[in-house]
C-alpha cells in the first residue's frame, strides 16, 4: 500500500479547514441557540426551563468558534493565506477515501444484507483491492471471520446481530 | 488500617477462579488492543461494554479494567519494535525505544518498558488504595454546588493544563455537552434538540461517540499515513530479563519522578499522554545521560512508561470516588457502571463495598498478571504486528461496526458511528482534543441535573458557587485553570518587561 502513497500536491491548506471548523462550531453553536431559545432558556414556576443549561452551552460554543476564526482571519489579513501547511495531500487523501467509500457501503450493506454476510464481502473485496492477495485467500478469511462473529455473538454471548436473507435461509 | 482490611476482602473477590479468569482475558484481550493501530483501550472497551450486560458488575470491572492495563501494557510492544506508537501514550517511548531495539536491545527496552509500566501502576494503586475512600468520605457530604464545582473543576483543568489552544478545548468540550444534551429532558419530559427526528430520541450514546472518534478515526489517519509495518524481532530470555531488572534499580529517582507526575496528571484530567511526555522531558533535563536521550537511553523508556501506566492508573481515583472519571478510558468505565446499574460517586464505597474493593484488589492482581503474561508472550505480539494493514484495517472497521451496533441495536448508530468518525479525524489533525469532548458527552447529564438543583437552591443566582469555602475555593481554583493560558501569557509579559531593561544596560 506504501508505495502507492505518493503525496502529490496539496488537496487543501490548514488555513482552509481551521476557517471552515470555525464555521461549522458556529453554525452548530447557532443551532443550538435558537432551538433552546424557543424551548425555552429562562425560568418558569418549577426553576430552570429545558433549554436554560444548552442554551449557554451554545453560547459559550458560539463564542470559542468566533475566537477561533478570528485568529484565523487575523492571520490571513497580516498575509499568511495558506500558513501552517496542507492539511491533506492528494494522495493521502485518495488513500483515506479508499477505506472510507468501502466504509460506507458496508454500512449500508449491513441495513440490507446483515452484518455477517457484509462483514465477509467487505473484508474480502478490501484484502483482494489493496492487499493483492488471491481471491480465494482473501474469500476464506473474510468468510472465516464472520463465522467466528457469528460464533461469538449469536452462540456464545447471545448478542444478536443485523442479519440478511442468506442467515433467514438458513434459519436464524 | 481500615483501607487494608477492606482491600483484603477484595482480594477474596477477586481471587476466585470465575473471577481471574476473566483476569486473564482481559489482560490477553487488552494487549492486543493496545498493539493494533486503530484500536485502542477506550474504544476496545467500549466496543466490549455491550458483552458484559448480563455478568455480574464485579466480573465485568475486572474484565474490562484489565483490558485497560493490558492496553498500557501493549502500547509499549508496537512502539519498541516498531517505532509505531499503538497508543498515543506510547508516542515518547519510540524516541529511546526504537533506537535501543535497533542495536539489538529490544529484549531489555521491553522488559524495562514492562517493569517502568508495573511500578508506576503499582505507586498509582497504592495512592487508591488509601486516598480513595478519605475522598469518598469528604465527597459524602456535596451537594449540587460542590458537585457541580468539582465537575467545572474537572472541564476548567482541560483548558489550564491542555497543550492545545484554549478556545479548542473549550469548543470541543461544548460541542459534547450540546450533544449530551439531545433528546428527552429527565427533569421536565421535554424534547431538546431533536428537530423532529425519532432517531434522536435517546440522543448520542457516547460509546458510539467513542468507537467513532477513536476507532474509525484513527483508521483513516492511519491509513493517510499508509504505512507498513517493518520491525525488529524480539525475543525476551529470561537472562536478559535479570539482567535488565539489575540495572533498573540505577534509575529509582526517574521512576519516582514519573510516578508522581503520572499520578497528578491522572487525577486531573491531564491524561496519560501529557504524562509520559512530561515524564521524558524531565528525565532528559535532569539525567547525567540527558544529551544522549533519543539515541537508545533505556532511562529514556523508564520515564514515559512510569509516567503514563501511573496517569492510567490514577484516572480511575476521581472516577470511583466522585463519579467524575479523569480519562476517555475511564469514562467508559464509568458509563460501564450505569449500564450495570450502579451509581458511581461517594455512596459506592459505603452501598457497594464488595465491587470498590474488588475493583482496587484487582488493579493489583491484574497487573502482576499482566507483567507476567507480556513478558512471555512477545513473541506472539510482534507476530500479529507484522499482518498486514490491509487484512487488519477491515477487520478493525468491522470490530467497530459490531461494537457501535450492540450499544443499542440500533442501525442508526452505525451512520453516527461514521460521523463521529469524520470529527475524529479532522479534529486530531486540526489539534480539537478530543478528551474534553468525550468526557463532556459522559457528564453533560449529571452536570447539567447538578447545576439545576444548585440552581434552584439559590434561586438562579450564582452566588451559591461562593457560598462556603469549600465550593468558593474550588470554584476560584477552576477560575485559574481557565484563564490559566491568560495568566502565565501575562506573567511571561511582566517576566520580559523586567528582564528588559537589565538586558538593556
Amino acid at each position: 500500500m506504501s508505495d502507492e502513497a505518493e503525496s502529490g500536491r496539496s488537496l487543501v491548506s490548514i488555513r482552509t479547514m481551521e476557517i471552515a471548523t470555525a464555521i461549522v462550531i458556529i453554525a452548530f453553536a447557532a443551532v443550538v441557540m435558537i432551538s433552546n431559545y424557543e424551548l425555552g432558556a429562562g425560568w418558569d414556576s418549577s426553576g430552570p426551563e429545558s433549554g436554560y443549561f444548552p442554551f449557554y452551552v451554545g453560547l459559550i460554543l458560539l463564542i470559542s468558534g468566533a475566537a477561533i476564526l478570528i485568529g484565523e482571519l487575523t492571520e490571513v489579513i497580516k498575509g499568511r493565506p495558506s500558513g501552517g501547511g496542507s492539511f491533506v495531500d492528494t494522495g493521502p487523501f485518495v488513500q483515506v477515501l479508499r477505506i472510507f467509500l468501502p466504509m460506507i457501503v458496508y454500512v449500508i450493506g449491513i441495513v440490507y444484507i446483515g452484518i455477517y454476510v457484509s462483514t465477509a464481502i467487505f473484508i474480502g473485496v478490501f484484502m483482494v483491492w489493496l492487499g493483492k492477495y488471491r481471491v480465494i485467500v482473501a474469500a476464506l478469511f473474510g468468510i472465516g471471520i464472520a463465522v467466528a462473529l457469528f460464533l461469538t455473538f449469536e452462540v456464545w454471548f447471545l448478542v444478536p446481530l443485523p442479519k440478511g436473507p442468506l442467515e433467514a435461509l438458513l434459519g436464524y | 488500617m481500615d483501607s487494608f482490611m477492606s482491600l483484603m476482602q477484595g482480594f477474596s473477590v477477586v481471587l476466585v477462579p470465575g473471577n481471574f479468569l476473566y483476569m486473564l482475558v482481559g489482560i490477553l484481550l487488552g494487549v492486543l488492543i493496545g498493539v493494533l493501530p486503530g484500536l485502542g483501550a477506550a474504544n476496545g472497551i467500549a466496543i466490549l461494554l455491550p458483552l458484559t450486560f448480563g455478568m455480574h458488575p464485579t466480573s465485568a470491572i475486572i474484565m474490562l479494567s484489565c483490558i485497560y492495563w493490558g492496553a498500557l501494557f501493549g502500547g509499549a510492544i508496537a512502539s519498541i519494535l516498531f517505532n509505531i506508537p499503538g497508543e498515543p501514550w506510547s508516542v515518547a517511548t519510540t524516541f529511546d525505544g526504537f533506537p535501543l531495539a535497533q542495536k539489538g536491545r529490544a529484549g531489555e527496552a521491553l522488559t524495562a518498558s514492562f517493569t517502568s509500566s508495573f511500578i508506576g501502576a503499582l505507586v498509582a494503586v497504592i495512592l487508591i488504595t488509601f486516598l480513595a475512600p478519605i475522598i469518598a468520605s469528604f465527597a459524602l457530604q456535596f451537594g449540587p454546588a460542590e458537585f457541580f464545582s468539582v465537575q467545572l473543576l474537572t472541564f476548567c483543568s482541560f483548558v489550564g493544563m491542555g497543550k492545545e489552544s484554549p478556545f479548542k478545548t473549550i469548543a470541543s468540550m461544548m460541542i459534547g455537552f450540546a450533544l449530551a444534551a439531545v433528546g428527552l429532558d429527565n427533569v421536565t419530559g421535554q424534547l431538546r434538540m431533536t428537530f423532529g427526528f425519532n432517531e434522536l430520541l435517546n440522543g448520542f450514546d457516547f460509546l458510539v461517540a467513542v468507537i467513532g472518534l477513536f476507532g474509525i478515526g484513527e483508521i483513516l489517519l492511519t491509513m493517510e499515513e499508509g504505512l507498513s509495518f517493518k520491525g525488529a524481532s524480539a525475543r525476551i530470555n529470561p537472562l536478559v530479563v535479570l539482567h535488565t531488572w539489575k540495572v533498573l534499580p540505577r534509575y529509582w529517582l526517574t521512576s519516582l519522578r514519573g510516578a508522581a507526575i503520572g499520578c497528578w496528571l491522572g487525577i486531573t484530567p491531564g491524561g496519560a499522554t501529557p504524562a509520559s511526555f512530561m515524564s521524558y522531558g524531565l528525565a532528559k533535563r535532569f539525567s547525567k545521560n540527558g544529551d544522549k536521550f533519543g539515541t537508545g537511553e533505556l532511562e529514556g523508556v523508564v520515564a514515559p512508561e512510569t509516567a503514563a501506566h501511573a496517569a492510567g492508573t490514577s484516572a480511575l481515583l476521581p472516577m470511583l470516588t466522585l463519579g467524575i472519571p479523569g480519562s476517555p478510558t475511564a469514562a467508559v468505565l464509568l458509563g460501564g457502571l450505569l449500564i450495570w446499574g450502579l451509581q458511581p460517586g461517594p455512596l459506592l464505597f459505603v452501598e457497594q463495598k464488595d465491587f470498590v474493593w474488588g475493583t482496587i484488589a484487582a488493579m493489583y492482581v491484574g497487573n502482576v498478571v499482566g507483567l507476567a503474561v507480556v513478558l512471555t508472550t512477545v513473541p506472539l505480539w510482534a507476530s500479529i504486528l507484522r499482518i498486514p494493514f490491509s487484512i487488519i484495517a477491515p477487520v478493525i472497521v468491522a470490530i467497530c461496526a459490531v461494537g457501535a451496533f450492540t450499544v443499542n441495536n440500533a442501525m442508526i448508530d452505525l451512520f453516527f458511528m461514521l460521523g463521529f468518525g469524520i470529527i475524529g479525524y479532522v479534529f486530531k489533525k486540526l489539534n480539537y482534543p478530543l478528551a474534553p469532548f468525550v468526557l463532556a458527552l459522559v457528564l453533560g447529564d449529571k452536570a447539567e441535573s447538578s447545576f439545576r438543583q444548585a440552581m434552584l437552591g439559590s434561586g438562579g443566582s450564582l452566588s451559591i458557587f461562593w457560598s462556603n469555602w469549600l465550593v468558593g475555593g474550588i470554584t476560584a481554583l477552576s477560575m485559574i485553570m481557565l484563564f490559566w493560558p491568560l495568566i502565565s501569557k501575562v506573567i511571561g509579559m511582566v517576566r520580559r518587561k523586567g528582564a528588559h531593561p537589565v538586558a538593556a544596560e
